[in-house]
């Protein structure tokens, strides 16, 4: 049994606080995410939003967490019950499971306690970072397709059905449009991304195309409008989620909010240049304000990119109309998956041109 | 429809940018209990 001084307790206690916190802040900015989206599309459709729960209507999701709360706890009695418990579990743990890899911001020089450690905002900087967050993406289906089976209910089988082909059919040109950013980047680490992107040109520039099919696909993978079938209101009876009811709709809900927020952090992580401050040459700032100001001020930066958007996100909600099915099915197989491989195909090529000397 | 109008990236964008006016449009709202609406005389129903 190695002793108890052996195992580096500091090292625990860190990554266990940026858990904590990642956490923390994950599950407060999808909670205020619902207040922003009542409000937005308010503003959109020319009326105020709520403004009577504290000042502004700040207080507005605690009063929506205390309802949901309070509802009472349906489990129907035919449906299959660990399941109907599982369901909105799984939907949770693979939205939350993503934010493990994304680097929130640069390094922080702790010295307090008398320690002299560099201490990176980041839980966990694996080789594989893209794949481990597709790997979780995939595992989504999971949540979706487990809640409308254990209902017992045509209704929301229907519905899970249409969202499982519907998430498992926009992930394949999504995976082939990040083959392009790849072949730019050269590696699947997250860290190595954003550092090809500091204080240069952001990868969206070199890949537009793949931005764009990126950002639709991630609307189908968050259910959102126009991709929003699976949960719409008037044409499937509420979808999969029908027969929930309290905390575990509030789950599903939820899990769909930090899906969002978690979607738009990729983006700007891959595409946006992550926590690299626009116009502003990082390395210069770190000398006059100091390191741990710095770290502060890269998150800040990550934060306004996620919030421009998740504002597209809910933008984009209250314009366009719901696709049918068939269109969806169309739009993702028979236009997305050609466009990305083309992409995929002039990325090459251009590369391969690049490195050549532009000879062949 | 011409090219443009074909791709529908066109019209969503035109889309979102009637949305964005809309925000900075008036509101149609009133505070009920600090403001209320003012009814004729032939007003048949109930005012609060």
């Amino acid at each position: 049994m190695i002793g108890l001084l052996a195992i580096d307790w500091i090292f625990i206690l860190e990554k266990l606080i940026l858990i904590v916190s990642i956490v923390s802040i994950s599950l407060v900015i999808a909670m205020y995410e619902t207040y922003a989206e009542r409000k937005v599309a308010a503003v959109m459709q020319d009326r105020r939003g709520p403004n009577r729960a504290g000042p502004f209507g700040i207080l507005q999701p605690l009063a929506d967490g205390l309802k949901l709360f309070m509802k009472e706890e349906i489990i129907p009695n035919t449906s299959n019950k660990l399941l109907f418990v599982i369901g909105p579990c799984m939907a949770m743990l693979t939205a939350m499971m993503t934010s493990a890899v994304i680097p929130w911001g640069g390094k922080i020089h702790f010295t307090l306690f008398g320690l002299d450690r560099w201490v990176s905002l980041q839980i966990a900087d694996i080789n594989i970072g893209i794949l481990y967050i597709f790997g979780v993406v995939s595992m989504g289906v999971y949540g979706m397709m487990i809640g409308g089976w254990a209902s017992n209910n045509k209704f929301s089988l229907i519905a899970a059905m249409r969202g499982a082909s519907q998430v498992i059919s926009y992930e394949l040109p999504m995976g082939i449009s990040l083959i392009g950013l790849l072949l730019l980047t050269g590696s699947l680490k997250m860290s190595t991304i954003v550092a090809g992107q500091l204080d240069t040109w952001y990868y969206v520039l070199y890949q537009p195309l793949g931005f764009f099919i990126f950002l639709i696909c991630a609307f189908a993978e968050c259910n959102r409008t126009p991709f929003d079938l699976p949960e719409a209101e008037n044409e499937l009876n509420f979808g999969y989620h029908q027969e929930y009811s309290s905390m575990k709709l509030g789950f599903y809900l939820f899990a769909e909010y930090i899906n969002m927020f978690i979607s738009s952090a990729v983006m700007a992580t891959l595409f946006w240049g992550g926590y690299d401050i626009p116009f502003i040459h990082d390395g210069d700032l770190a000398k006059s304000i100091g390191y741990n100001w710095l770290a502060v001020l890269e998150g800040l930066s990550l934060f306004i990119k996620v919030a421009l958007f998740i504002f597209a996100f809910m933008w984009v909600r209250w314009t366009i109309p719901r696709f049918r099915y068939d269109q969806l099915m169309n739009l993702g197989w028979k236009t997305l998956i050609p466009l990305s491989l083309i992409n995929m195909i002039i990325t090459a090529l251009l590369v391969l041109l690049k490195e050549n000397g532009w000879r062949f | 429809m011409s090219i443009l109008e074909r791709l529908y990236v066109w019209n969503i964008a035109i889309g979102m940018w009637i949305t964005l006016k809309h925000i900075f449009k008036r509101k149609a709202t009133i505070s009920y209990p600090e403001q209320k609406r003012e009814f004729s005389l032939y007003f048949a129903g109930s005012r609060y």
